[in-house]
């Protein structure tokens, strides 16, 4: 240990890292596989009722617009984020530019 | 940036309202047929990037008013309306009790969502689009 990792921090990371990739694996064998809905209610109420909850007979987008619907709308305020982030980087400098430089005329 | 010839920019105009109506109708049809906000935003904002990159500056300033079209006001309203679509969750059992499924006038409160995250979607690419090119108009 002490030959190959020069300081506690590096070694400790790499043992967290570890650590998780166990666990996520761990987890990764309790997920269903596809088509087999038998053991979670979940899905089972969205597939049978959730036609009469939201009036869609499109499951995945009454999914995404009205069940996650909360979760959407941050998805969506995080693109709008990253939207005014773009525009903000890429406005016209120019103007910025002479505004603030009065020191070097 | 002098170097689309003619035949795109002639495909581009007969093109560019099929494309406008085609992810209107992705939008609308979002609770009955595959697709929804997030995908018909995508194709509007895809027609306006081909708008963008096959006229020049000089083109398209008078015939479409890109830069009052998109203002972050705008694009803050529509996410405004988003906010507002989704406080709106109260009228939803109403609104479903009113209609009839598989028919256009269904989906309830997913579609109203539909089309709001359509605004929202395609005015956030337009806005990315028609930055990045004004840069590159310069």
């Amino acid at each position: 240990m002490k030959i190959l990792y020069k300081n506690k921090i590096e070694a400790a990371t790499l043992l967290l890292v570890f650590i998780f990739s166990v666990m996520l694996i761990y987890g990764a064998g309790g997920i269903h596989t596809s088509g087999d809905i038998s053991g979670s209610a979940v899905a089972q109420q969205y597939l049978h009722n959730g036609s009469e909850l939201t009036g869609s007979t499109n499951i995945v987008n009454s999914i995404v617009w009205d069940f996650r619907g909360f979760d959407t709308l941050g998805e969506e305020i995080v693109f709008f984020t990253g939207a005014i982030g773009v525009a903000l980087v890429a406005r016209n400098i120019k103007k910025t530019r002479k505004a603030g430089s009065g020191r070097k005329r | 940036m002098n170097t689309m010839d003619t035949i795109i920019k002639e495909t581009t105009k007969i093109v560019f309202p099929f494309i406008l109506v085609y992810g209107l109708y992705i939008a609308l049809h979002g609770h009955l047929t595959p697709g929804g906000g997030f995908a018909a935003g995508a194709i509007i904002g895809s027609a306006f990037a081909l708008l963008v990159i096959s006229f020049e500056k000089k083109d398209l300033e008078h015939k479409l008013i890109i830069h009052d079209l998109i203002d972050i006001k705008s694009v803050s309203g529509l996410l405004m309306l988003l906010v507002l679509s989704k406080l709106g969750y109260h009228f939803r059992d109403a609104l479903i009790d009113s209609q009839t499924i598989f028919r256009l006038w269904s989906g309830g409160f997913t579609a109203m969502m539909n089309i709001a995250g359509m605004l929202m979607v395609a005015t956030a690419i337009i806005l990315i689009i028609y930055s990045l090119e004004k840069e590159a108009w310069k």
